[in-house]
């Protein structure tokens, strides 16, 4: 029996250093174990150098039997090589840029990426004709994937469906609407949610909106958290374990810091103050790693200039961790740092590998994060009252006091408690269904 | 891989310790120059394995800067394209370029800032203010130029080799 071939839109599929690239694999690597034929529509390895960097690394978990097929995919406010640039573009690139993401608008209403469509819907074409395609995955952002998957439907009565993961109509940072009902987005995004067999979504806040602004559709909209997976952790071993008494403690965040500088600063303030009140973390490192920027910012950029002003505090930054350097990197710290952006809406994907590590976890961040609704009964973690440097720093020392009575048990504790979230599970689980609905759609 | 000279062209303020780590996240056998037009590189930075050079001095803002960088470009544009050109390939031939390093110059003067420019491999502008005079100066060598940063420089270095 023939397997069905499904088109998965995956911008940002390993090898891309990104923090959707995780989810992107698990959900291929279980449609690839739930039957399918899986082909994969990513940017290229180029496009992706100048954005956030590729991680070679990635590739090792990823089913031998999926099919990449790169697309030449680029952003030109990315480019790098100065000679290509026109005079607009030297002399205020502000305005130049506008002018570009404006032009986008001709294609699909989303700045940056909707001249990407066009593209994206030849991909389709160029696919069908070679080896025809019974099912297409989205999973926007950036939203231009809805309008391919959209083309499919259209041009060859492809079903489909959406992982979503965020939300495109409601701003999940600020948990403001972001278009309306009427605008052009607002009557797109109402069309490719009326045709989808099944929308997913991170957290059942998003899930919540959705359903709320499209009641019509709310049978069909569903949860699919985020998570670890487990093989990403190989080889871990929790330092606290190891840990001499007198050794200095290690705090460490590992991820895309995306928070604003301000927030950056309120952490970093709160960290020393947390020196100065505590001496045990004034002999303590801070270790920052993870990606800091995007594009040519990456490695000059104001985050990074604002870490390295704390440096004589103990505050490093290592830069990007590649994923093959993942648990050793954890093994090194005694204490993680969990920090977001947004409040109800974001629950982040890091949280999910931070509990798994085992480690006292300090949050700072919006104490209506919904990544809360995972951590409260987490049982070594520190939460900051409030996202101000007074709370970060009470955070910091609880979390001091939660390692001084760390043991075997309680990091064995936290371990299984992060378990339920390992996302093999749940990526299975969602491509069975998948699976199921193209079955039950064939009767 | 051949040693390369690089000029890291920049005038906004970038703090010592964003520089010190973009330089020794390079390969080893990578030369660096670097140039400043606003405040000056600090000393401690001559010690690593980059050779600095402040076109300027210590003091000299921005604007002044560019402007005079202009005012080279401007007067010097026809005979310089034509003259450094061949001097460029002069070197090139002579393989002089590899494991060259500049001379720290605390106050080199126009011409030896435009000579220390044109004679390097590359021009890097490490963000988007530093943008237009690199272009401009790489107009007039022909030398690669990049944007900016620890990657965009490590993507020229690859391809290179």
């Amino acid at each position: 029996m023939t397997k069905p071939h499904v088109v998965f839109l995956a911008i940002g599929f390993p090898p891309a250093s990104k923090s959707s690239t995780y989810r992107h694999r698990a959900s291929a690597n279980a449609l690839i174990e739930a039957g399918f034929d899986v082909t994969i529509l990513n940017a290229s390895r180029a496009a992706w150098e100048q954005e956030t960097g590729i991680d070679e690394s990635l590739l090792d978990g990823v089913h031998p039997d999926i099919k990449i097929v790169e697309l030449p995919l680029f952003r030109e406010d990315l480019e790098t090589d100065i000679r290509t640039y026109s005079q607009e573009r030297v002399l205020d690139f502000n305005a130049w840029r506008d002018d570009l993401f404006n032009r986008d608008l001709d294609f699909f209403p989303e700045r940056v990426f909707g001249h990407w469509l066009p593209t994206l819907c030849q991909a389709i074409d160029d696919i069908q004709k070679m080896h025809p395609i019974d099912f297409v995955l989205a999973s926007p952002g950036p939203y231009v994937v809805l309008g391919a998957a959209q083309h499919a439907f259209d041009a060859y009565s492809i079903p489909y469906a959406l992982d979503y993961r965020d939300g495109w109509s409601v701003d999940v940072l600020t948990g403001e609407q972001a278009f309306t009902d009427s605008s052009v987005e607002g009557v797109l995004e109402n069309r490719v949610l009326e045709n989808s067999l099944s929308t997913t979504f991170v957290n059942d806040a998003i899930r919540d909106a959705y359903a709320q602004r499209y009641p019509q559709y709310a049978e069909k909209m569903h949860v699919f958290r985020n998570g670890y997976v487990a093989m990403d952790l190989d080889g871990y071993t929790p330092h606290p374990l190891r840990r001499n008494t007198n050794d200095p403690i290690r705090f460490g965040y590992v991820g895309t810091l995306n928070i604003v500088n301000d927030d950056v600063e309120k952490i970093l303030e709160a960290w020393v103050a947390a020196r100065e009140q505590n001496s045990n973390i004034a002999k303590a490192t801070f270790t920052i790693a993870g990606h800091l920027a995007a594009g040519s910012s990456r490695g000059t950029g104001s985050k990074q200039q604002l870490i390295e002003k704390y440096r004589n505090q103990g505050v490093t930054y290592s830069g990007p961790v590649k994923r093959s350097e993942l648990a050793g990197t954890y093994s090194q710290f005694d204490i993680a740092l969990f920090t977001a952006v947004g409040a109800k809406f974001v629950t982040s994907g890091k949280v999910y590998e931070l509990m798994a590590t085992g480690l006292p976890i300090v949050s700072a961040h919006d104490p209506e994060l919904e990544a809360v609704n995972v951590l409260r009964d987490y049982p070594l973690w520190a939460p900051a009252h409030a996202f101000d440097t007074t709370s970060i720093t009470q955070a910091m020392l609880r979390a001091v006091d939660l390692l001084d009575s760390i043991s075997v048990e309680t990091i064995s504790q936290s371990q299984t408690y992060a378990q339920q979230f390992e996302r093999t599970a749940s990526s299975q689980n969602f491509a069975r269904t998948l699976r199921q609905l193209l079955q039950e759609r064939s009767l | 891989m051949s040693k390369s000279a690089i000029v890291i062209f920049q005038y906004k303020a970038f703090t010592p310790e964003i520089i010190t780590k973009l330089l020794s996240d390079l390969p080893n056998d990578v030369n660096i120059s670097g140039f400043s037009g606003a405040s000056g590189f600090h000393s401690d930075l001559a010690e690593l394995k980059a050779t600095l050079v402040s076109a300027g001095g210590p003091g000299v803002a921005e604007k002044t800067f560019i402007r005079k960088v202009r005012n080279v470009l401007r007067r010097k544009y026809r005979a310089l394209r034509k003259k450094l050109t061949q001097r460029l390939k002069r070197l090139a031939q002579r393989k002089a370029l590899d494991g060259k390093m500049l001379m720290w110059n605390r106050l080199s003067g126009q011409q030896t800032l435009v000579n220390n420019l044109l004679s390097a491999d590359a021009l890097v502008a490490l963000d988007n203010h530093s943008v237009y005079s690199v272009w401009r100066l790489a107009k007039l060598s022909d030398q690669p130029a990049t944007l900016n940063g620890l990657p965009a420089l490590q993507l020229w270095l690859s391809k290179r080799s």
